[in-house]
């Protein structure tokens, strides 16, 4: 494996492929944090059914621990571009085939994605 | 492919089945009316047929029923002296009608739970988390092996231990917690599903007893020769209440177990534990529940006690079907609380921090 291809695929993976996985994570988060209102809303207007209750709470802990998930996503992705930025730094060849790397990959910015906000514990 | 049915309940709405039972309480006045002025007049017959002596040769004597439809029935009566048989008749009709009084609040109270709920809904948001679900099944991350070993080679800061621990974790923990949103949209599903056949049994069984009513009281209308008696003709009542039952197993199914699944996840078996989602994609639909049988006339107090009945019964197997899905849920629940901390991903320590540890 070449140099080239360790930073290529570094960086991939701490640029793109990490926070595009963290990203998924945090749209299911989303997308349960919409269904539990939905489902605490249709709870409330109907007494508060046992099965539907428990769903809401395993949506709500569930959710916590999604958001811990897009954060070490987000870390790991920063982890790795930090690592790779150093490997880069200290070494001429390896800074030369960085700038050279696909679509600027070597010289553009990490961004993590966006945390799902926290979700309150309140339902019927 | 199959999938959790997106529909709602088929014909409910809240303003439907307001309309309907207050209609059936409408029906029921005048039935009611009509069963007491018959009863009047058979009493008053009794009275006459055992010899009364102030009561003077009977007559056939027409006498309008002030139903909503009113109509004209021809009993055979003696003379009375100190008033008239339509005043008496009209009197205990309105007496009887009386009876039916706030019916159409009481019948919706037995079921209140369902009234506003918007089965529909609830059911779509499951399926919008189930399809989420899907995305993140799919996703892939291509280059993971290389990354794990290209850190573990070129990591100059401080705790690649904590990192090589938490790329062990990430995966399995991932994948327990799927399985929980995937059982907890599952179990949504199958209330949702619940809630949608009740609303469809609450309809149906009261447009069955309104449309009979309506028979029953046509009935009466037509045979008004026949008057005080009761025509004899049979008409049908719904038979709805076991559609309810039996449908959370449907869509929820056999539970895949989280302790399990961590006591697996260094041996590489925890993937295993995702075949939730093949069982709740299980269609589950809202059929026409209507099963027409056919009984004996019933009298107004019959349809009454038939409506509470059947409408009490939707609600206990509701409740049945609730507390299975809580049954199934619970499982994965109790073990998601007792290894939360397992399943908390601590937050990777800045790798240009020598000596750094994982953040709470």
């Amino acid at each position: 494996m070449t140099v080239k291809a360790d930073l290529n695929a570094m960086y991939r993976a701490g640029k793109q492929e990490f926070p595009a996985h963290a990203r998924r994570l945090g749209e299911l988060a989303a997308a349960m944090s919409d269904a539990t209102g939905t489902w605490q809303t249709a709870a409330v207007m109907a007494e508060s059914p046992p099965g539907l209750v428990d769903a809401i709470d395993l949506n709500v802990q569930v959710h916590h621990l999604l958001r811990r998930a897009v954060m070490t996503w987000n870390d790991a992705g920063q982890t790795i571009v930090s690592i790779t930025d150093g490997f880069v730094a200290a070494d001429e060849r390896a800074a030369a085939d960085a700038r050279r790397l696909e679509d600027g990959l070597g010289t553009k910015p990490f961004r993590p994605s966006p945390v799902p906000p926290k979700l309150e514990e309140n339902h019927g | 492919m199959t999938r959790i049915d997106g529909g709602g309940s088929s014909g409910f709405s809240p303003e439907r089945f307001r309309t309907v039972t207050d209609q059936i309480e409408e029906l029921l006045a005048d039935l009611m009316g009509i069963e007491a002025a018959a009863q009047f007049i058979r009493d008053f017959n009794v009275r006459t047929a055992s010899g009364d002596a102030e009561n003077v040769a009977p007559t056939v004597r027409p006498l309008t029923i002030p139903a909503k439809t009113a109509f004209t029935v021809y009993p055979t009566l003696p003379m009375i002296v100190d008033g008239d048989w339509q005043s008496l008749v009209s009197q205990a009709f309105e007496a009887g009608k009386g009876g039916a009084a706030a019916v159409g609040p009481w019948l919706r109270s037995l079921v209140s739970r369902f009234n506003d709920v918007d089965a529909t809904g609830l059911v779509n948001s499951a399926v919008a988390q189930g399809a989420a679900l899907e995305t993140i099944r799919h996703s892939h991350v291509e280059h993971w092996a290389n990354v794990t070993v290209l850190v573990d080679n070129n990591w100059e800061g401080g705790a690649r231990d904590e990192f090589e621990i938490w790329a062990e974790q990430v995966t399995p923990v991932e994948d327990v917690l799927l399985t929980a949103a995937g059982l907890a949209h599952a179990a949504a599903a199958a209330c949702g599903n619940v809630i949608g056949r009740s609303q469809s049994a609450m309809m149906a069984q009261a447009e069955d007893a309104k449309e009979a009513l309506e028979d029953t009281l046509e009935q009466w209308r037509s045979a008004g020769d026949d008057f005080p008696y009761p025509p004899g003709v049979s008409i049908p009542l719904s038979q709805v209440m076991s559609d309810v039952e039996g449908k959370v197993n449907e869509v929820i199914g056999s539970i895949p177990l989280v302790g399990d699944f961590l006591r697996d996840k260094a041996t590489g078996k925890a993937g295993k534990a995702l075949k939730y989602w093949d069982v709740a994609k299980t269609a589950v639909e809202f059929g026409d529940s209507r099963n027409k049988t056919e009984t004996p006339q019933p009298t107004a107090e019959e349809y009454l006690d038939a409506l509470e009945k059947h409408f009490r019964r939707i609600d206990e197997d509701a409740e049945k079907e609730f507390s299975a899905a809580q049954e199934s849920v619970a499982t994965v629940a109790d073990e998601v609380d007792r290894y939360f901390g397992y399943l908390r991903l601590e937050r990777l320590p800045d790798p240009k921090n020598p000596g750094g540890e994982f953040q709470l």
